[in-house]
């Protein structure tokens, strides 16, 4: 055996590697870390059962610092622009009381007593484009209005543009302007009475604009900090306001989140999924879960006598694959490819994993441990991890039939010893304090109780995973489903793309 | 951000040790927010979209995962798909038209397409007069308006021409494949008339899973742990990511 515990993860390493299950064994235990109360395990890897199910973690204490902040970008509402920055006015403008109407007070006669004005909020980064539009009120003496983007540090009495990470569509010539007081050509020149827009599109980082609702092309790509959306006048009378989306835009904006939803998804549909792919997918987490007789009347409406060879009957899919194909094929293995024995294990193990879910599920902590013994000698003792959330979870049982004398003396008898053993780490450690803490309650599992997670359902859930991974380990078969792994390595992979487009952009929906 | 950081280091140092940017990726794997709750709902999408109508029942049961729409609709999908797979075509267009009147109209290749079948019952069963008679009456007029069928009507005309059709190289026509396809197309058709998708959601993440490693590697140029092996599902740091230089 490899290592006692089934590791929470998939190995990343190919399965022959001898590395390949060693992980930490911190790693091993959901994180019991001592944090603020109530403390809940996570439920990651245990889809529930019949009629009891707890909602999932929502809170998950304890968390580590780079999750906590990844999760926090990853939950945090981004706060949307909804006016005008008034704090940082320039002396120039003077704004109305929507705090969106601008009007130019200054001379406008040299290059550093330019009117600009940013919005309170920067762009939004998670989402597929921000977009907001200004109407050209009054174009004044020159008609030097701009609209763009920029960031934090951009100087109010200069134009966006000018500077480094601004960027402007400016009225006076049509040019768009970056880094450079001498733009580029780009778009028609724009005046009173034209609506101009600036978009960002996320997943790109492409900039954007557009004149009385009409798009001018991409005007500037590769863009990369926060970024605000401005506005800037520069000669006497000029007057704009801003629609940072309090009221319709002129833009057809729906329609270009539309195409550009559509273009993604129809890059996604070119990939195809192997032939018999998901179901066999389908087929292994059945089989993983003990989910019998859903895999069996599955099998029964895709054509695939149970377990044995395959009877088409010319109404099964044409993708479905043969049961000789299942066979061959099967679930992960995490020994050597060429053992085939992996979906014949799983199955044959099902009945008897079936029955100890169940007797965990409902309680029965003492006739799991006698299932255990009889089937599968020394299972428990390879299994540390799986052993000693039995062990705890025999004592909260007690402790839910209110017999707190039978509590102690079970403790004494067979959680203590434990105590020395040489698998024992902090987490493990943790979850027994954790769960001696449950005497001291009256009611173990009132709101009171910081320790409640372990008198919940969705506890024992946790429990009868681990005995049931402990079984699939001892076959050499993986711990989690390939599923699983998919989603989650889906998951890895667009926060690595998001982090490798520097936080821009959004996954698709389904 | 510290996988990232990971990343980024064993993307600067090439050839070094992976072990530090393997870390990084089972960190976030293990934070991706995959429970149990989800997998479920997602395994009963799928029995729901691919028709297993007996199978979401019994997992509802076993799992307590409630069905998003309800299941006897299931059935009547099905039991269209049945019809067309075991070349009951009238049949078929009847529960259509129970299901859906409206359904053919939004949908016109799809009403060739069962004619088209129909017809090829016809020829299945030598009824050569009937079947010309049926092809100028029915499929004719679809044609006409939608001009994109038209090398499917000469294909299956050409049937006709043959001595022995289900022995010709245009015997693919009379196969159960072929049916099954039509089957695929009008449950689609039928699903998203119902407002739901008609591909389910978890081969849709596994498109999308290809695609985004695609992305992040050739668009991105980050090497991070693949996995294309969807069976085994275990992401692997290939030769290939180890030696991608940086854009």
């Amino acid at each position: 055996m490899a290592s006692s515990a089934p590791p929470p993860l998939p190995a990343l390493h190919a399965p022959s590697e001898p590395t390949a299950r060693a992980s930490s064994p911190s790693s091993r235990l959901p994180s019991f870390r001592r944090g603020m109360p109530p403390r809940q395990l996570p439920l990651d890897r245990a889809p529930c059962h019949a009629g009891e199910w707890a909602p999932p973690v929502e809170s998950r204490a304890g968390a580590s610092p780079p999750r906590a902040a990844r999760e926090a970008r990853r939950d945090a509402a981004e706060p949307l622009p909804s006016c005008m920055d008034i704090t940082t006015r320039p002396r120039s403008l003077v704004v109305g009381k929507d705090k969106l109407s601008l009007r130019y007070v200054g001379k406008g006669n040299h290059s550093h007593d330019a009117g600009s004005m940013r919005a309170n909020h920067p762009c939004p980064k998670r989402c597929s484009v921000y977009y907001f539009e200004a109407t050209v009120l009054d174009a004044g003496a020159r008609g030097c209005v701009s609209i763009g983007l920029a960031d934090q540090f951009f100087l109010l009495n200069r134009r966006p543009g000018w500077e480094a990470n601004t960027y402007a569509y400016l009225g006076e010539d049509g040019k768009r302007y970056n880094d450079c007081e001498r733009g580029e050509p780009y778009g028609p020149t724009f005046g009173t009475g034209d609506v101009v827009g600036c978009g960002l599109l996320c997943d790109r980082r492409e900039v954007f604009f557009t004149k009385n609702g009409k798009h001018l092309g991409v005007a500037f790509s590769d863009i990369a900090c926060s970024l605000y959306p401005t506005v800037s006048l520069h000669s006497p009378n000029e007057s704009v306001r801003v629609n940072l989306g309090g009221t319709p835009f002129t833009f057809d904006l729906d329609g270009l989140v539309r195409d550009a939803r559509r273009e993604k998804l129809a890059q996604v549909m070119l990939y195809k999924l192997p032939s018999g792919v998901m179901s066999k997918l389908i087929e292994a987490y059945l089989l993983h879960y003990t989910f019998d007789g859903t895999l069996a009347k599955l099998r029964e409406s895709a054509g695939i006598a149970d377990g044995g060879a395959a009877t088409p009957n010319g109404k099964g899919k044409a993708e479905r694959p043969t049961a000789a194909a299942v066979t061959a094929e099967g679930d992960v293995l995490m020994d050597d490819a060429g053992n085939e024995e992996g979906p014949r294990t799983l199955e044959d193990t099902m009945e008897l994993r079936r029955e100890l879910r169940a007797r965990v599920l409902r309680g029965d902590i003492d006739g799991a441990f006698e299932l255990c013994g009889e089937r599968y000698e020394g299972l428990l003792a390879r299994h540390d991890h799986a052993h000693f959330l039995l062990l705890c979870q025999g004592f909260i049982e007690v402790i839910r039939g209110r017999q707190p004398l039978k509590a102690i003396e079970y403790a004494r008898e067979r959680l203590m010893p434990f105590q020395s053993a040489p698998g024992m780490d902090e987490a493990k450690r943790a979850l027994l304090r954790d769960v001696f803490a449950l005497i001291a309650y009256d009611e173990p599992e009132g709101e009171e109780s910081p320790v409640r997670y372990l008198m919940q359902p969705a506890h024992r859930h946790v429990v009868a995973e681990a005995l049931n991974a402990a079984i699939l380990d001892e076959h050499r078969l993986s711990p989690t489903t390939a599923i699983e792994r998919l989603l989650r390595q889906l998951n890895a992979v667009q926060e690595a793309v998001l982090d490798a487009n520097l936080g821009y952009g959004k996954a698709i929906e389904l | 951000m510290k996988p990232l950081v990971d990343v980024m280091a064993g993307r600067q140092a090439l050839g070094c040790d992976s072990t530090a940017r393997d870390a990084g990726w089972s960190e976030r794997l293990r934070e991706a927010d995959v429970n149990g709750r989800m997998m479920n709902e997602l395994i009963m999408d799928y029995l729901i979209v691919e028709g297993h109508k007996e199978a979401a029942e019994c997992f509802r049961q076993e799992s307590g995962t409630e069905a998003a729409v309800d299941l006897e609709t299931v059935s009547e999908r099905m039991a269209i798909r049945h019809a067309i797979e075991s070349a009951d075509l009238h049949r078929a267009v009847e529960l259509v038209q129970k299901l859906d009147a409206n359904l053919l109209t939004l949908y016109p290749d799809l009403h060739f397409r069962l004619k088209q079948l129909l017809m090829i019952e016809m020829i299945r069963a030598e009824h050569v007069e009937q079947a010309i008679e049926y092809a100028q009456r029915e499929l004719a007029p679809l044609v006409e308006s939608s001009q994109h069928l038209l090398p499917d009507l000469e294909r299956t005309m050409m049937l006709l021409a043959y001595a022995d059709p289900t022995s010709s190289p245009e015997a693919h026509f009379f196969s159960l494949e072929y049916r099954q396809q039509a089957a695929n197309e009008l449950n689609a058709a039928v699903l998203s008339a119902q407002g739901q998708h008609s591909e389910s959601r978890l081969p849709m993440m596994l498109r999308m899973l290809q695609w985004a490693q695609d992305e992040l590697s050739h668009h991105h140029n980050v090497p991070f742990p693949r996995i294309d092996d969807m069976i085994e599902a275990i992401p692997k740091l290939t030769s290939a990511e180890l030696t991608r230089e940086p854009a």
